[in-house]
Parts: C-alpha cells; sequence; structure tokens
C-alpha cells in the first residue's frame, strides 16, 4: 500500500545504452561453437545442444526412498552423464544453497544430488565441475553442499561480486534488454541447473527457472519490475543443458526460507526443457499451475511446453 | 549487404527439412532460440525472419518478430533496421504483449538519431497500444513512456501537443492503473501550460476516480494547487489514504474505524469499494475468519466494475482461500499435526497470532518432537508478546539442534520484535559463535547491540559484516546511522555513500541522501 511517486525520473535503461557496454565479441563470441559445432558434431556448447534435439524422452521422473538412487536412476533414462558431458568439459552447476538447514527442511538441493551429479560428471571426464551460486560461500559450508562437491571432486564458488558477472541481451525480453549472468555459466562447456521444489512467497513456487535468479547479479530487480516475467525472460537466454529437480521434500509453503510444509515426495525430476519440468513440479505437488505465471510466459517465450500430454515423461522406481 | 548463411543457420535448415511439415514453424522458432541463446544472433535473426515470412500466423509469430527486431539492433547495431522491424511487431501484432514494447523502442532508437517528432509519435503509439494489451504494462512503465513521449516533444519545440498526446492516451481500455498516471501526467502539463482549471480537474481527477493507484497519494500532494483553483471535498479521501498508514503499523482497528467513516459518508462508487477492501482485509487479519473473509472479498470481486482495478484483490483472495482451505482441512483430520502446522503457519503469514498458537499448540502436542512446530510455536508467542513461552519453544528445539543459526536468529529478532533488545542479545551472539563466517550474523548482532544502546560495539559488529561481505547494503546503512549518533559524521557519510551505490532503490535510500546533504550542507 505504499504510494509510488510519479514524478521520479528513473532513467530508463535503452537499448543503446545498454549495448554500448557490451563488447560485439561477447555477441558473436559463441557463433562458431554452436553454429558450426551442431553440424561438426565437435564438444561442449554444440554437443550439450544437440542433445537437446535427440533426446529420447523429455522428462525422467524417478521415486524411490534414496535420494542419490533416484538422481542416478532420472539421469539414466535420459542417457547417463556421458550424453551431456563429453570428455574435457567444464561443467558448471546451479543449485539452490539458500538456507542453512538440514535436507529434510527442503530448502536447500540435497547434498546427495550434488555428490552424485558432480561424480556423475567427472566420471564421463569434465575437466572441471564447479558449482556456483549468489549466495555467501559460508552458505555452502553450513548445509553441506560444499562439502558433497568436494567429496566428489567439484569446488564451489559465492558469486558475490559483480565483477563475476557478464552483461548479456535478453533479446526476447520486455522488461529485461539485457541483464548481468554469471561468467562462469555463461563460459561453461556444460550448465546443469539443479534446484529444489519449494514454495516461494513471492513466485508461488522456486522451481528451475527462478532458480536462475542466482546466476544474475541484480536479483532486486526482478521483484521491482515483474518478478514473474524477468524469470521467464531470463529463461529465454541462457541455456541450460540439463535440469535435474531435487523433489525429495518438496516445502509446500511459507518458503523459500521456511520453516514450512514438507512432502516427503521422494522423487527427482530430469529433463531438458524448464517449462516442461516446472510445470510437471507444479502440477504434480501444488495441483494447478495457474497461480505461477511465470511458466506460462516462458512457454509463450518459446522457452518449452508446459502440456503436460504433449510431453514424453518416463516414470522409473527408483 | 548479403552475408552467406552459417554453418548453424544450413545445420538448422537442414533439420527442418528432414522434419513433418506440420511442425515446421515449431521446430523453425526453437532452432532460432537455440542459436540466439547461444549467441549467434545473426543466424537466430535469420530463421526468426524466415518464420515471418513463412508462417506469420503462428502462436509464436510475435515473439519471433519481438526477437527479430531487438536481434537487428544487438547483432547488426542496424537502428534504421530495427525500426523498420519494430513496426512489424506493431502493425502485424498490436494485440500481443510485445507491442507497446517494440513502439517504446522504436522510439528510443529515433532519439538516437535525434528524430525528436517521430520518437514523440512512436511514443504516443506505445501509450495507446497500452490501452489495448490484455496483460498491460504497469503504472511505472507508463510513467516512463510518457515522461519520453513528452521529453521529445520538448526537445522538437512542440510543447502544445504533449496534452494532445496524453488525451489521445486516455483510452477507455487502458488499465485503470496506467490510466491515472497519464491523468495525473496531464495535470502537470496543464500546470505547465498555465491552464490551473484543467491542471486542478486533472489532479482531482486522480483522487476522485482513481483512490486505488499507486498515483493516488501524490495527488493528494497536490492539495493547495487544487483548493486555489476548484472546489473539492478531500476529507473521505484523507481518512482512506490514512489506512495505508495503519496497515504499515498495524493497527487494524483503527483501519477499520476510518474505513466505516468513508462508508458511512461517501457517495463515491470507488473510493467505497476501496474501503470495502481495506475493511474486509483488517477485519479477517484481526478476527481470523477466513472463510468469511474468502467470501466478502469474493463477492467484492465480483462486484468491481474491472478486476484490474485491485491486482491485489485477487491475491489476498486466493490467501484466504488457501487459510480457508487449510482450516477445513484441520477440521476434518483433527489428529493429524501436519494439518495444524500448516494452519498455524497460515495464520502466521496473516498475523493472525492467537488463532496461530491455538493451531499450532495443538500441532506440538500430537507430535511433540517436531522441532519446526517449535519455531513456529516460539514466533507465534513471541507476536503475541509471551516471551517467556516463546523462548521456551525455541529453546526445545535448540536442545536438539544447538548451532541452528536460523532458529538463533529468527529467535532474537522475535524479541526485538517486543523490544526485549537485552534478551535478544544473547540469541545472537549464540548466532554469530555458530556462523563466525557469516555476515548476517553480525549484521544481526549489530541490530540487537545498536537497539541496546550499545551503539560502539554496534558499530565494530557492522564493520565485521562488511569485512566478511563487502556488499552487504544493509550493514552500511545501519552502520551510517550509528556512526551518526556517535557524532563520526565522516565515517557515516562514507557508510551512507557506500549504501546508496549498492542499493539505489532501497525505500531507505532517500533517507541516506537526506542525511548526506545534511551532512553537505
Amino acid at each position: 500500500m505504499h504510494d509510488q511517486d510519479p514524478r521520479s525520473r528513473r532513467p530508463a535503461r535503452t537499448l543503446l545504452n545498454a549495448m554500448s557496454r557490451l563488447s560485439r565479441r561477447d555477441f558473436l563470441r559463441k557463433t562458431a561453437a554452436l553454429g558450426a559445432g551442431a553440424a561438426l558434431g565437435s564438444p561442449g556448447l554444440a554437443y550439450a545442444a544437440d542433445r537437446l534435439l535427440t533426446l529420447p524422452i523429455d522428462l525422467a521422473v524417478a521415486r524411490g526412498p534414496s535420494p542419490a538412487d533416484n538422481c542416478r536412476a532420472a539421469v539414466e533414462a535420459l542417457g547417463g552423464f556421458s550424453a551431456f558431458v563429453k570428455p574435457g568439459s567444464r561443467v558448471v552447476i546451479k543449485p539452490n544453497p539458500v538456507g542453512r538447514g538440514r535436507p529434510e527442511l527442503a530448502i536447500n538441493t540435497h547434498p546427495d544430488l550434488v555428490e552424485v551429479v558432480v561424480s556423475g560428471c567427472m566420471k564421463a571426464g569434465a575437466r572441471e565441475v564447479l558449482l556456483v551460486s549468489h549466495d555467501e560461500a559460508s552458505l555452502f559450508a553450513a548445509n553441506g553442499i560444499g562439502a558433497a562437491a568436494e567429496r566428489a571432486g567439484g569446488a564451489v564458488k559465492a558469486l558475490t561480486t559483480a565483477d563475476l558477472y557478464r552483461e548479456i541481451p535478453i533479446p526476447r525480453g520486455v522488461l529485461l534488454r539485457t541483464d548481468m549472468v554469471s561468467a562462469d555459466v555463461l563460459d561453461a562447456d556444460v550448465f546443469i541447473n539443479m534446484p529444489i521444489a519449494k514454495h516461494h512467497a513471492g513466485s508461488g513456487v522456486t522451481l528451475s527457472m527462478k532458480n536462475l535468479m542466482g546466476i544474475t547479479w541484480d536479483r532486486l530487480r526482478f521483484h521491482r519490475l515483474d518478478l514473474h516475467r524477468c524469470i521467464a525472460e531470463l529463461n529465454s537466454a541462457v541455456r541450460q543443458d540439463l535440469i535435474i529437480m531435487d523433489a525429495n521434500h518438496v516445502l509446500l509453503t511459507n518458503g523459500p526460507s521456511g520453516p514450512g510444509e514438507v512432502r516427503v515426495a521422494q522423487t527427482v525430476i530430469a529433463g531438458v526443457d524448464p517449462v516442461a519440468i516446472d510445470a510437471y513440479t507444479a502440477h504434480a505437488f501444488w495441483g494447478d499451475i495457474t497461480p505461477f505465471h511465470h511458466i506460462r510466459i516462458a512457454r509463450e517465450l518459446g522457452v518449452g511446453e508446459m502440456d503436460l500430454a504433449a510431453l514424453a515423461i518416463k516414470e522409473i522406481a527408483a | 549487404m548479403f552475408r552467406p548463411l552459417s554453418w548453424g543457420a544450413w545445420a538448422a535448415m537442414a533439420m527442418l527439412i528432414t522434419r513433418p511439415p506440420c511442425s515446421q514453424a515449431r521446430e523453425h522458432f526453437r532452432d532460432a532460440v537455440a542459436l540466439e541463446v547461444a549467441g549467434d544472433y545473426q543466424d537466430a535473426l535469420e530463421i526468426y525472419e524466415g518464420l515471418l515470412r513463412e508462417d506469420p500466423q503462428h502462436r509464436l509469430a510475435a515473439t519471433a518478430a519481438f526477437g527479430a527486431a531487438n536481434l537487428r539492433l544487438l547483432a547488426l547495431q542496424d537502428t534504421v533496421g530495427a525500426v523498420d522491424a519494430f513496426d512489424v511487431v506493431v502493425a502485424r501484432y498490436p494485440e500481443s504483449a510485445y507491442a507497446p514494447e517494440a513502439a517504446r523502442r522504436k522510439a528510443e532508437c529515433l532519439v538516437a538519431s535525434s528524430s525528436w517528432a517521430k520518437a514523440a509519435e512512436a511514443y504516443g503509439s506505445a501509450l495507446e497500444l497500452a490501452g489495448r494489451e490484455a496483460e498491460a504494462p504497469s503504472a511505472q512503465w507508463v510513467n516512463e513512456v510518457s515522461l519520453a513521449a513528452a521529453d521529445c516533444l520538448y526537445q522538437s519545440g512542440d510543447r502544445d501537443r504533449v496534452i494532445m498526446l496524453y488525451e489521445k492516451a486516455l483510452q477507455p481500455s487502458l488499465a485503470p492503473h496506467a490510466a491515472a498516471q497519464i491523468v495525473f501526467r496531464l495535470g502537470e502539463a496543464y500546470q505547465a501550460a498555465g491552464d490551473s482549471t484543467r491542471a486542478a480537474d486533472c489532479f482531482v481527477r486522480v483522487v476522485r476516480d482513481y483512490p486505488f493507484a499507486p498515483v493516488f497519494g501524490v495527488a493528494l500532494q497536490q492539495r493547495s494547487f487544487v483548493d486555489r483553483h476548484a472546489e473539492f471535498d478531500w476529507d473521505d479521501y484523507l481518512v482512506y489514504a490514512r489506512t495505508a498508514q495503519d496497515f504499515a503499523v498495524p493497527d487494524y482497528e483503527m483501519a477499520i474505524a476510518r474505513c466505516d467513516t468513508v462508508l458511512s459518508r461517501s457517495a463515491n462508487e470507488t473510493l467505497r469499494l476501496c474501503a470495502s477492501f481495506r475493511r474486509v482485509v483488517a477485519t479477517t487479519t484481526l478476527e481470523g475468519d477466513f472463510t468469511r473473509g474468502a467470501s466478502e472479498l469474493a463477492a467484492l470481486l465480483a462486484s468491481l466494475p474491472d478486476r484490474r482495478m485491485m491486482p491485489n484483490a485477487q491475491l489476498q483472495l486466493d490467501h484466504f482461500t488457501m487459510v480457508a482451505d487449510a482450516e477445513a482441512t484441520a477440521l476434518r483430520t483433527p489428529d493429524d499435526p501436519a494439518a495444524h502446522r500448516a494452519l498455524g503457519t497460515f495464520y502466521l503469514q496473516s498475523r493472525a497470532n492467537a488463532k496461530a498458537v491455538a493451531a499450532l499448540e495443538k500441532a506440538r502436542d500430537l507430535a511433540p518432537d517436531e522441532g519446526h512446530t517449535r519455531i513456529l510455536l516460539g514466533m507465534a508467542y513471541a507476536g503475541e508478546n509471551r516471551l517467556d513461552d516463546a523462548e521456551r519453544e525455541f529453546a526445545a528445539f535448540l536442545s536438539e539442534n544447538p548451532d541452528d543459526p536460523n532458529a538463533l536468529n529468527r529467535m532474537g529478532y522475535a524479541l526485538l520484535g517486543q523490544n526485549e533488545a537485552e534478551r535478544a542479545l544473547p540469541y545472537f551472539r549464540r548466532y554469530v559463535e555458530a556462523a563466525p563466517e557469516d555476515a548476517n550474523a553480525y549484521d544481526s548482532l549489530g541490530e540487537g547491540l545498536l537497539a541496546a544502546g550499545q551503539v560502539e560495539d554496534a558499530v565494530r559488529a557492522y564493520e565485521r559484516a562488511i569485512q566478511l561481505d563487502s556488499l552487504f547494503a544493509n550493514s552500511y546503512f545501519m552502520l551510517a546511522t550509528a556512526c551518526e549518533r556517535l557524532g563520526n559524521g565522516e565515517r557515516a557519510g562514507d557508510a551512507y555513500r557506500r549504501f546508496i551505490e549498492l542499493a539505489p532503490d532501497d525505500p531507505r535510500t532517500p533517507q541516506a541522501r537526506q542525511a548526506l546533504a545534511g551532512a553537505d550542507n
């Protein structure tokens, strides 16, 4: 109920102004990687993008008592880690590490899943596996994600300074023309998003698309402009090669920090389409995706498919 | 300029050829997106433009047209071509969510070439399109575009057209919040043109017709100007405006009393609807009858002449409905601790602390070992100022999880919220011990120390927080206020400046600027 001062002349960032800070090299840097790579089968980015077109199924849903086994089974159904990670690749993973609690509180991505994924990437021949998030370094230590990553041969990096981000254009963005996105993510050969399914006071839920806010520098801006639309627009410009949704424990209320109602769902959902994964998860645990506007907007932006009937979904008992 | 297709584009086209024709457009779009996301803007642009030629009615065609226009600008830095491409969006897809923004971006391209009159026209078109589109732009968007339009007309020396442009943008289908913004701007334009009567009329229109809009409060500030040029009875509007402060305190009883005053006196149906909305929210929160609250809100929403008037009402209704459902579930399953805990959580979120206590006590009695229930119950007790009970519940959780930073921080703030700073300090100190590398721990401790009057120690805590996280904006602000209290203006000024750099949009930034201006004087 705060009144806005319409006389405030916050300078609108014009597209041209934004562009003047972007180097042309940044725009065209990856052209050869996907352009020639997709045709010739070169490793890295092009390889992962190619997988997008040839996956046997859209979503793999694994259920069972062990979070680690669920994760292994879901990724296996998509072709295994070697389908996404070529030898020598640099893999960057975005978990959700925002809280300090135990996995049962359903606030953070389960450390067991992190260990499985880092280990799987290393076994597939990754040169480096790095976990990143715009969160304090101490959080990674407090919730066990850092230790899990290190046990499996990975490392963590807290994205807490502006120099770790690079401005990219959002060509299909209406509210976001450009955004400051983690340079590690942009430069990765393979980018894996590892959200946890939980309620969020602002966006209704925080699933895979919302989790990407943690690779941007100015998150407040999303809240200020229009959280749902900004989440969808960010997802229209960032490539995700693999998404592994932790729904072993789902925070149904009082998110994102809890404590709230937790459903022990014992599920992991994997795929490459963030709209499909979020739509499936929202349907499964909240019953209705209508309130979560970012899913619909992302579909309108061409990010992915939210019609579950149109998806090939494989369910696995792990 | 002719440019041969890259390998990426050839590969994408080759894939198209092998797919069934019915899915070609969708595949075409997906390939363009894949290229775009990989940074291959030139090839993505070519595919988008191909899709527009082949299937301009496709579901994603407007998205492709908007993407193509942006890419023309981004990849080719071709502002002239971009103007034409944005025109395609506006002309072919005027009903799409992209049309107003496309017109705006076209205007920005024209501004770059100092084509002020054409740019003003494009901004005007953006405002008109904002009235057509289902997903209407925000009041802030309308504010920015209307300002930019006026600036262009001033630059082109055609000030008189500002009024015409705003009048034209005021279509009946314009979202009410946006219309309010434009009426206010129109008032300013009349004011600048020396037509005080019309200006006063516009400000009165904002107050009388749009009391639900963000600009309502600002229009109220024009009261002394309006009083010099028009007759208007402000009383009911001022009473209604004060309910915003009642909610902020919160003082729901006072909010209800003020709403009743408005409802008993005002004949303005729009104002009565606004007062009814706030009354239902205040009454429901105070009394905790969410089933009735949901029913009353649903009836109120159904009676609105335009649902866009009160976007918050639908959100509030959703929330009340969820709480009502949780109440029904708890009644249906009286032995399920999870049902009572869920209900208690909802009550807590709704600030219905007494009801939260009752629901969470049931949950605790049914499952005494459930630690999260104990924290929630502690928070509910604290909200009821039952601090001994609150500490007992937190202690129960902490006995099992002695170093849980979240619980320690929450308990500290629960006590601080009841002005029990001395009692809060031990919890904040334990938080620091549990998480010595966490900037937030020192920030919380600083707040406790400041509230307890231990200002020098608070300064040290905030300095430590900043040392651990040099971007922790809150600590800079709090450090500045603490330094002010110690009379260290120079240190306070430095901290305020850094805070403004880090958090230019924070609600406390004007306060920081004011403090700096005072120091500079």
